[in-house]
């Protein structure tokens, strides 16, 4: 799996946070090394307060790490201006978050144009329709998210996080709040942004059912990965986070 | 409770800081009012109560009511001797008072708006002023002047200086510089004292004098005095003690400005107040609405709906204690704000005392503060109170409509109806015009009301209007303003609505006032056929030898000199009565004729007055009947009125008399102005530079052609617009602070989603333009409905006040103005909101729950 790293869609090298200073220092990252290459659905996990979250929020520039770099599509992260992150969160990120976050004043079709008018793309309406219409949402375009059931919602995010084409897209607990039936449906379409778009996925998860759909399985405890492995099923993840997580 | 109030108030700091701002600035207008027009009244208790020092009684010639400007009454100096017979009489002295300016090196010291006194010396006892330096004058040709003057001119003592009189400028030797004693100061006034044979010389007085002071023996009070002196005088002049008198004349200041200064400065206190409370009551609904699981937490754990309801008013009644304290050390700033403002806007200033603190104005600033902070936060409160306890667990939970809500747009209509009405009322009524305007403004404020509660309906169509050319803009920020700005529209029209207020009463002033500078120029234009108006520099009459020597002017062909003063008359009451040389008042003056017609005003016999039409009306008469009229000296006659004619601005309401037939009431001798016409076929601005030379004797005159008297007035119209402005100005920068408020109560409470926005790459300025549109929508909203709403009320007024002459014009550039000053104040609300917005890290934005 590990092929050429340079390639790879989203890069980690001996990355740490660090919170807090002295004595109370808490590391919430420490020396953490992996890449995701393109086309990969990567699944994270660990016990609340293993890092998981953090680890996300490195990759994707939105927490600035105390040590190690990340590089992302080419482009490392360090050093680059608030402005030149925004631009390449706009660019080459996508993301989907537990509680939605969609803007309620907006209709379905509005929130996944967002992120293109954003950036000023013109002429985007087709790619919305488009994208909205894989969502299988074509027919609740015009909707605002009160009107949408919690898994519609979720599935406008998704539609709003594939429709800048980005490299990466990071998934923060997305089926956290959905009924089984709904979060499976969110997996599938994450899935299929793999499988048939060529994008790289990594999610966030406490769930291991959700992790079997991924490619790949990391597994951090105390800011380290303590296990990264491909192809494992439901009863083998279970048995490696309860290792982790004694409650 | 108390507790939980003040924990949740320090939480809130800026916010508290902001809502407190709202009704500060209002506080401190209506104390900075109370301690103005304290200190201008204590200013003018001063100036008499000096002006009477060392004076036991004084006589002066009986007056029935306060005369015109050009009436002198007087008395014949052989009174004083009378006077000084009277047993008990221990002094008694002459005084005589005229109006004339000083010229330094040929200059006119202009001193518009103040007066300009030329006192004639007293003898000792009697002296109100005080030397600085040299001495008083000891012969004719010698003066003193107050200090102020000499020191702004540069004068020396010895120097030689001009004093413009009735008889030409007479050149006199500065002896000495005098203070008006124990007085603070007097504003732009002058003051010159000259021997009393010069000042009567002067002012043509030979042989009279206006009063007579008199020092009382010791052991002889003052008014066992006064009514020994009034025993041997006849009935015709007022005895008074000098107490009294100074009483009386301070009475009169003091009642102008209780009746006029005082109430009107106020309302402009008032209407900020009103805007600080749309932006309690709109900041307040807000924090609730943001508060709910709070409030809900509150009644699980036992708190009763009155409770909940007490911690929201509690909140309100702190806010407003500490804007009351404030804003009670802001009204002192405030005070010396306006006078300067004063200063500035009205030539001359006006004369003020020390500021002073009085726990009648301490109380009022807390009063206010509470009360108007407290009565905003009600329906907020009441709101508060509705609360379930469930929303502590839910979130999303609402607070349950109350019953009568859906009857909003029903109420605020009414009210609509209701103001119009009023306003309606308070043109077509006769009566006061206080209580007439008290009715408009009443009405007016039901108008906002109503606007302010029915403009949520109207947020959406008005922000897509305004928002259009922002939404065009490159990258989302502005359809994401837009849509933000009408995701709550009661929010945005509460915001909005307190701009509009102040935006609104500039609109209506400026709006009205552009009618009134046209119906005043168009008055001007149709009525007079002169070419050239010789009026006074400062309001005051002109020697008449002025309009002699315009006479003898090469190149003018005819003259029209106007005589005025004070009359009343059975019906019509107060009047104002014009005396004018009949033949040529028919030349010169063109009226629009009811009844009768210009012969009538060229035949115009001394038993035969023209009226105007308004006064025709309240006294209910017409051609062919007689009309009693009475000078304030007490004097009486009756004229045959002989035509009806209209002119709504300069004669409106008046009485017109021939020469001879004004002589037989009044002693006026001066023309308050004269009319002029050239030669035919000769330069009206040439002739208008030679009429200037011939009146080189007579600074105080001016010679303006009819276009420059048009701009004259205009130009003063738009001085008091400009007082207006700056008054009205306050509701503006409330209004401002009311924004930054919302903006920054949005911004918390969409914490979330600008985390999620700046993730999915919404650039750092990117945010910021997007509170600045946000804003500009909102004050845009504000701008434009105020326009329109001033517009429309001053087309109502216009309306009612066609009678009056008022016509109604629409000053363009000025609105847009209006407009841009609009835009450019959400500009500047956004500053604050927009940083703060910009600063929120994207990653505690999206952990905030």
């Amino acid at each position: 799996m590990q092929s050429d790293s340079r390639d790879a869609a989203v890069l980690a090298e001996g990355l740490g946070r660090r919170y807090g200073d002295g004595e109370a220092a808490i590391d919430a990252l420490a020396d953490v090394s992996i890449a995701f290459p393109r086309g990969q659905f990567a699944a994270v996990m660990g016990p609340s307060g293993s890092g998981k979250s953090t680890l996300l929020h490195c990759l994707a520039g939105l927490d600035r790490p105390t040590a190690g770099a990340v590089v992302i599509d080419g482009t490392p992260l360090a050093g680059l201006s608030d402005r030149d992150l925004t631009v390449l969160r706009r660019s080459a990120i996508g993301f989907v978050f537990q509680s939605f976050n969609l803007l309620p004043m907006l209709t379905a079709r509005e929130n996944v144009a967002l992120p293109l008018r954003i950036a000023g793309t013109r002429d985007s309406d087709a790619r919305v329709e488009a994208m909205l219409g894989e969502v299988g949402l074509a027919d609740r375009a015009g909707h605002r998210p009160s009107e949408l059931s919690g898994g519609q919602q979720q599935r406008v995010a998704i539609a709003r996080a594939l429709v800048t084409e980005p490299t990466v897209i990071f998934a923060d607990e997305p089926t956290g709040n959905l009924d089984s039936a709904s979060g499976q449906e969110i997996l599938d379409l994450l899935r299929r942004a793999v499988d048939e778009r060529g994008r790289t996925v990594v999610m966030v998860t406490h769930d291991p059912r959700a992790a079997t759909i991924a490619d790949r399985v990391v597994l951090l405890s105390d800011g380290r990965v303590v296990l990264d492995r491909s192809g494992m099923d439901a009863d083998e993840i279970y048995d490696a986070v309860r290792t982790l997580d004694p409650a | 409770m108390i507790r939980l109030v003040l924990a949740g108030l320090r939480q809130r700091k800026l916010r508290a800081a902001l809502t407190a701002i709202a009704i500060l600035l209002g506080v401190a207008m209506v104390t900075g009012t109370l301690v103005l027009t304290s200190q201008i009244t204590r200013a003018f208790d001063e100036i008499f109560q000096a002006a009477n020092s060392g004076v036991d009684v004084r006589v002066s010639p009986r007056t029935d009511f306060e005369g015109g400007l050009s009436n002198v009454p007087t008395l014949p100096e052989s009174m004083v001797a009378q006077v000084r017979g009277v047993e008990g009489v221990r002094a008694a002295a002459p005084e005589l008072a005229a109006l004339g300016s000083p010229v330094v090196n040929g200059e006119y010291v202009q001193s518009t708006g103040a007066p300009s006194f030329v006192f004639s010396l007293t003898p000792d006892p009697f002296r109100s002023t005080e030397l600085a330096s040299g001495a008083y004058p000891a012969r004719n040709g010698e003066v003193a002047v107050n200090e102020a003057l000499a020191a702004n001119e540069g004068l020396d003592l010895g120097d030689r200086l001009g004093i413009a009189t009735r008889d030409g400028v007479k050149q006199v030797t500065l002896t000495g510089t005098v203070t008006f004693a124990n007085v603070s100061s007097i504003g732009g006034t002058t003051i010159v004292i000259a021997t009393k044979d010069d000042v009567q010389r002067w002012f043509d007085l030979e042989g009279r004098v206006n009063s007579i002071a008199v020092a009382a023996q010791p052991g002889v009070t003052p008014q066992a005095l006064a009514r020994r002196i009034a025993a041997n005088l006849p009935a015709t002049v007022e005895v008074r003690t000098g107490q009294q008198d100074a009483a009386d004349q301070a009475q009169q200041t003091t009642e102008a400005i209780n009746t006029f200064l005082r109430p009107a400065l106020l309302a402009f206190g008032v209407i900020a107040l009103f805007v600080g409370a749309f932006i309690i009551f709109n900041t307040f609904s807000i924090t609730v609405a943001q508060r709910l699981r709070e409030l809900g937490l509150l009644r699980t754990i036992g708190a009763s709906r009155r409770q909940v309801m007490a911690s929201v008013v509690g909140e309100a009644l702190v806010i407003g204690l500490v804007a009351g304290v404030v804003g009670l050390v802001a009204g002192y700033g405030f005070a010396a704000l306006l006078v300067w403002v004063f200063d500035t806007l009205l030539p001359g200033g006006i004369p003020v005392a020390g500021a002073q603190i009085s726990l009648g104005i301490v109380l009022t600033a807390l009063l206010v503060g509470v009360l108007v902070s407290v009565v905003a936060a009600l329906i907020p409160a009441v709101r508060a109170s509705r609360v379930p306890p469930v929303a502590a667990l839910r979130e999303g939970a609402e607070i349950p409509r109350g019953r009568l809500s859906r009857f909003t747009p029903l109420l605020a209509g009414l009210l609509a109806v209701g103001g119009i009405v009023l306003i309606v009322v308070g043109l077509q009524s006769e009566g006061g015009a206080t209580r007439r305007l008290l009715v408009m403004a009443l009405g007016a404020l039901l108008v906002f009301l109503a606007i302010g509660g029915l403009l949520r309906y109207l947020v959406p169509g008005l922000s897509r209007l305004i928002g259009w050319p922002l939404e065009r803009t490159p990258g989302a920020s502005g359809s994401l303003a837009r849509q933000n700005a009408t995701r709550n529209p009661s929010r945005t029209a509460a915001t909005a609505a307190a701009l509009m207020i102040g935006i609104g009463l500039v609109s209506f002033v400026a709006v009205f006032a552009q009618g009134l500078k046209a119906s005043v120029t168009g008055a001007i234009d149709d009525t007079l056929r002169g070419d050239l108006i010789i009026s006074g520099k400062s309001f005051q009459p002109i020697p008449a030898a002025s309009a002699a020597a315009v006479r003898a002017t090469p190149g003018v062909a005819d003259v029209v000199a106007v005589l005025t003063d004070e009359a009343r008359s059975a019906g019509a009451g107060r009047t104002t009565v014009f005396g004018v040389d009949p033949g040529a008042a028919a030349r010169g003056l063109s009226f629009e004729w009811v009844d009768g017609s210009e012969a009538d005003l060229r035949g115009l016999g001394p038993g035969q007055v023209v009226v105007e039409q308004d006064f025709a009306d309240s006294a209910g008469v017409g051609v062919g009947d007689p009309v009693t009229l009475r000078a304030s000296s007490g004097a009486r006659d009756t004229y045959r009125v002989a035509g009806v004619f209209r002119d709504r601005i300069l004669f409106e309401g008046g009485v017109i008399a021939s020469r001879t037939g004004f002589g037989r009431l009044f002693t006026a001798r001066d023309p308050i102005f004269v009319l002029a016409t050239v030669d035919p076929g000769a330069d009206p601005v040439a002739v208008k530079d030679a009429v200037a030379k011939s009146l080189a004797p007579f600074p105080a005159a001016e010679v303006r052609t009819n276009a420059e008297y048009r701009d004259e007035i205009s130009s003063r119209v738009d001085s008091i617009l400009y007082l207006l402005y700056v008054l009205l100005a306050m509701s503006v920068v409330i209004s401002l602070f009311g924004i930054v408020n919302t903006l920054v109560l949005s911004i918390t409470e969409r914490t979330r989603e600008i985390g999620m926005l700046r993730a999915i790459g919404l650039t750092r300025s990117q945010l910021r333009r997007m509170v600045r549109y946000e804003s500009v929508i909102t004050s845009g909203i504000g701008g434009v409905i105020g326009i329109i709403l001033g517009v429309v009320l001053a087309w109502v007024f216009s309306l009612g006040l066609r009678d009056e002459g008022i016509v109604f014009r629409i000053p363009w550039t000025q609105l847009v103005v209006f407009l841009v000053v609009a835009v450019v104040a959400g500009v500047l609300a956004a500053v604050l909101p927009a940083r703060r917005a910009a600063r929120l890290d994207p990653l505690d934005a999206l952990h905030y729950e």
